[in-house]
């Protein structure tokens, strides 16, 4: 049910696996569908018990996707070792052809925390403002229509850095979906436009684009179990909206030294605009989404406290009261042992804790022996606090040849060591969960021959994403 | 031809997935241990082919509380959209089979602790409503939709300062669709349209889906109407429909400004084919009928809600607000105090306090009558059609220039408000000028 939040919906896609069984399947579905509601028609309201009518009529959910955060990426640019790519992708399961937009009452803000406090050191920001008319976001049926009129946004995107705030990219291009011929004409030339130089040598894009998340069947449905069933379906390769920047190391480091301190956090946050009421109260910024880990919201926090979680910062993570205990010990971790009849690790899980909220280091008290990615290992930080970000060792070398499974088959660039484009999260956290790399674990649970793939395969150079996905 | 008209969309998004079935599909990777997908090529918005998938999901998992959440959640959007009592039962039984099943911290699964608030509010126990959104707040204060659910029923209720305070909360915690269009409401309802309008620009912009967006549209069609600008409204309530053509509220208020202004056949036609989906409007439909001049097709329309209420009644879903309000315009007075004194015992809303006043009136005890029209107005209720009860009350008690002030000002709110109500205004101000 209730939305809006970064991870609900995660756990609903999967990988897309289609077969001719598959197909009448889902022919069956459609025609019963119309079948009901034929049937629903020619009844009347005859057949119909009724409802009470005298009262105010919401709808009873609500999804609050252009603040949801479904997937942040940090990694290496493998053609430009140089330099970071990050990935912020947002609004979810977009239908191909149909135009999307940022909130224009929204801040969306990546941050890199470089000193390990869980206070960002560098923040960008992306304001949007739509052109022209104010058209509705997404919202059509399948009919043509006029507000499936191509809708332009342009964005704004600036960099606080210490303590003062700098317009990197004023009236931005914003890459639209592709619409067809008619209303964006030579779309790749589109996207080039939407990809932009930074003053210092970076990159921005900005736009639709294809969604790169895949993962593996079964270890969506085995992590997905007990979690809220969201209504939205998927299975057809669809769009996201993506914020991606390609950052020289040199910005981000610690003192701008890359090879001194080259451990960074990131993680990605969507603040909405409030509103007083009636005439008082304030109508300030108010995070509503925040995202580091993949599925860390979803997986380690308790369904009641998921939404408490999107307001929150990493720096006050460690005293929360919140984001520690519930990394100690999971419930998921219990209830997805039970489902898939392995045994989980005993909490307190100081092993999950050492993976998302210290980094990987041999110089605190982590059970996993081994220096990868905590801030500990900037030559510059002497005390770290325990905080939820994705963390990225910029000097880990690129992997010659990427395995999905990250540091759980030994490629050290992978995640958790950041998060690429290839990896398949969802398997590796759910193999985390149940005790990887610290201990044996589960290893078998889910089979790595898999045929799990990327819908569209990712590009060589930035953005590295696939054009958006279009319906024919 | 209505049938086909709305298998379109069902037909469009199943030609759609077929190219996208033909274009991506990889063949033959289905791995044996799995289900077959229950998804390939469907709308995100398809509400029918998301039951079925939580159906399939839980003939697979019939442990999975939150399924059966998400399951009820599905049947009450469902309910919703097709006014059809029958899914609030089912949404009932998911919503009960979910908080039976066990949790990872022993208590009732939260949100269908949720679901059944906002169920209650469906049918009309709001009181019943803010004891289950109480109970989610107490087990998991930052689960935000429990606040909607709690605004909502305080508002029925009449308990306006609770709102207030509630909404405030909601909008610090979690500014988004749901907290934006209460609050549009709120406003509304203490004659504040320009904040409210403002609100519901907000929540179009963030809408999630076609039914979102139509319901603010509507939202916003509603309040041009209620600030006599039925132009603006037909705007507003044409977009809702190219949104979503099945909504309800919009069709209504379409046909409702189409009366306004003059667009009699239309209005007619849509009332018509509105009425046979939705038998809730059938009484204005009536009205506009008899206001045309067609007694007996007013009356075949008024022998609708008869029935349809008589059924309700039976069923332990008597709604008496608008069985008073029906009443006490085409019944009888008498009859309607006693359906809203009921109703007032329950809760003390500003639209139970005109209603009451009018059937009061309507009964012939006019000084009594005053007393709740008074009060709708002092709870803020800035609307044409309360606004001319109280103007009608106190033409009775003979205080006239009262009466011409609470008149002008309902004509001034929206000239159209009803049919034979606003013909009446003109006439009663004509008549002591």
């Amino acid at each position: 049910m209730p939305a809006g939040t970064a991870g609900y919906q995660r756990n609903e896609r999967q990988m897309r696996v289609t077969s001719a069984r598959s197909r009448w399947t889902w022919a069956a579905a459609g025609g019963a569908a119309i079948a009901m509601l034929t049937t629903t028609v020619l009844l009347g309201p005859s057949m119909r018990q009724g409802t009470a009518t005298s009262h105010w009529d919401a709808p009873a959910t609500t999804r609050d996707k252009q603040v949801d955060a479904t997937d942040l990426y940090a990694f290496t640019s493998p053609e430009r070792q140089d330099t970071v790519t990050i990935v912020a992708n947002y609004i979810p399961f977009q239908v191909p052809n149909k135009p999307y937009q940022f909130d224009t009452g929204a801040r969306y803000e990546v941050h890199i925390d470089n000193t390990g406090t869980g206070r960002a050191a560098v923040t960008y920001r992306w304001t949007f403002t739509t052109k022209g008319l104010p058209v509705p976001s997404l919202v059509r049926k399948h009919q043509a229509g006029p507000a499936d009129a191509l809708v332009e946004q342009s964005y704004t995107l600036t960099r606080l850095r210490d303590g003062k705030w700098e317009t990197l990219v004023r009236d931005g291009y914003v890459a639209p979906t592709d619409m067809g011929a008619l209303a964006t004409p030579d779309y790749p030339e589109l996207r080039r436009k939407a990809v932009r130089d930074l003053p210092g040598g970076g990159k921005v894009f900005t736009g639709t684009a294809a969604d790169p998340f895949y993962s593996d069947n079964h270890a969506v449905n085995l992590l997905r179990f007990g979690l809220p069933f969201f209504p939205v379906k998927t299975g057809v390769p669809l769009n996201v909206s993506s914020l991606a920047l390609q950052i020289p190391k040199s910005e981000l480091a610690l003192g701008g030294d890359p090879a001194a301190n080259p451990v960074i956090g990131v993680w990605t946050t969507a603040s909405r605009r409030s509103s007083g009421v009636l005439g008082s109260g304030q109508a300030g910024f108010k995070q509503v989404s925040r995202l580091g880990n993949p599925n860390f919201n979803e997986v380690i926090i308790p369904l009641k406290q998921r939404d408490r979680f999107n307001t929150l910062r990493p720096d006050g993570d460690e005293s929360g009261g919140l984001v520690v205990p519930s990394t100690l010990d999971p419930d998921q971790a219990k209830v997805v042992a039970k489902q898939a009849k392995v045994a989980a690790p005993p909490a307190p899980r100081k092993d999950l804790e050492e993976i998302y909220l210290t980094g990987l280091t041999t110089r605190g008290d982590g059970p996993i022996d081994r220096d990868l990615n905590s801030h500990l290992l900037n030559r510059d930080v002497s005390r770290i606090v325990k905080a939820e970000e994705l963390r990225l060792n910029m000097s880990t070398p690129v992997a010659a040849e990427p395995d999905k499974y990250g540091l759980l088959k030994g490629d050290e660039q992978g995640y958790p060591n950041g998060r690429r484009l290839v990896d398949d999260v969802v398997t590796v956290n759910l193999r985390m969960l149940l005790g990887e790399p610290a201990g044996p674990g589960a290893p078998g649970l889910i089979a790595e021959d898999n045929p799990a793939f990327l819908y569209k395969p990712i590009s060589g150079s930035f953005p590295y994403l696939a054009l958006p996905v279009t319906a024919g | 031809m209505s049938s086909i008209r709305r298998s379109l969309p069902l037909l469009v998004c199943l030609l759609l997935g077929c190219v996208l079935l033909a274009l991506y599909a990889p063949g033959g990777a289905l791995r044996r241990d799995e289900p077959p997908p229950q998804q390939a090529g469907r709308s995100p918005y398809d509400l029918a082919g998301s039951i079925e998938d939580a159906q399939n999901r839980l003939r697979g998992h019939p442990d999975d509380a939150a399924a059966w959440a998400g399951l009820g959640f599905l049947y009450l959007e469902q309910a919703r959209r097709t006014a059809d009592g029958a899914y609030h039962a089912k949404a009932r039984g998911a919503f009960e089979r979910s908080m039976r099943l066990p949790t990872g911290d022993g208590e009732p699964y939260i949100d269908a602790v949720i679901g059944m608030g906002a169920l209650a509010n469906a049918g009309h126990d709001f009181a019943g409503a803010v004891r289950w959104a109480e109970r989610a707040r107490e087990a998991a204060p930052y689960r935000w939709p429990l606040y909607g659910v709690l605004i909502d029923a305080h508002l029925e209720l009449g308990q306006y300062q609770q709102a207030e305070s509630t909404l405030r909360h909601m909008l610090d915690g979690r500014p988004d669709f749901a907290s934006f269009t209460r609050a549009a409401r709120l406003e509304r309802v203490h004659g504040r349209p320009g904040p409210a309008r403002e609100l519901l620009h907000r929540a179009c912009e963030i809408a999630g889906d076609p039914a979102e967006y139509a319901f603010c549209q509507g939202q916003l069609g509603d309040l041009a109407w209620h600030t006599g600008d039925p132009r603006a409204a037909l705007t507003a309530y044409a977009e809702a429909l190219a949104a979503d053509p099945g909504h309800v509220p919009s069709q209504a208020g379409r046909a409702r400004a189409q009366a306004a202004l003059g667009h009699v056949h239309q209005a007619r036609r849509g009332y018509a084919s509105l009425v046979a989906r939705a038998p809730s409007f059938v009484v204005e439909y009536g009205e506009l009928l008899e206001h045309l001049g067609d007694r007996a097709g007013a009356r075949r329309q008024y022998a609708v809600f008869t029935a349809q209420h008589k059924l309700l009644a039976a069923a332990g879903n008597a709604d008496h607000l608008a069985m008073g309000t029906y009443e006490a315009d085409h019944g009888d007075p008498d009859t309607a105090v006693r359906h809203l004194r009921a109703e007032w015992k329950r809760r003390q809303s500003i639209e139970v306090a005109d209603a009451l006043g009018w059937a009061l009136h309507r009964a012939g005890r006019h000084a009594e009558a005053a007393t709740y029209a008074a009060r709708a107005e002092r709870l803020g209720g800035h609307h044409a059609l309360f606004a001319y009860h109280r103007g009608e009350i106190e033409q009775a008690l003979g205080h006239t220039a009262s009466a011409r002030a609470h008149l002008t000002r309902a004509l001034s709110l929206n000239p159209h408000f009803s049919p034979a109500g606003a013909a009446r205004a003109r006439e009663l101000l004509a008549a002591t000028a």
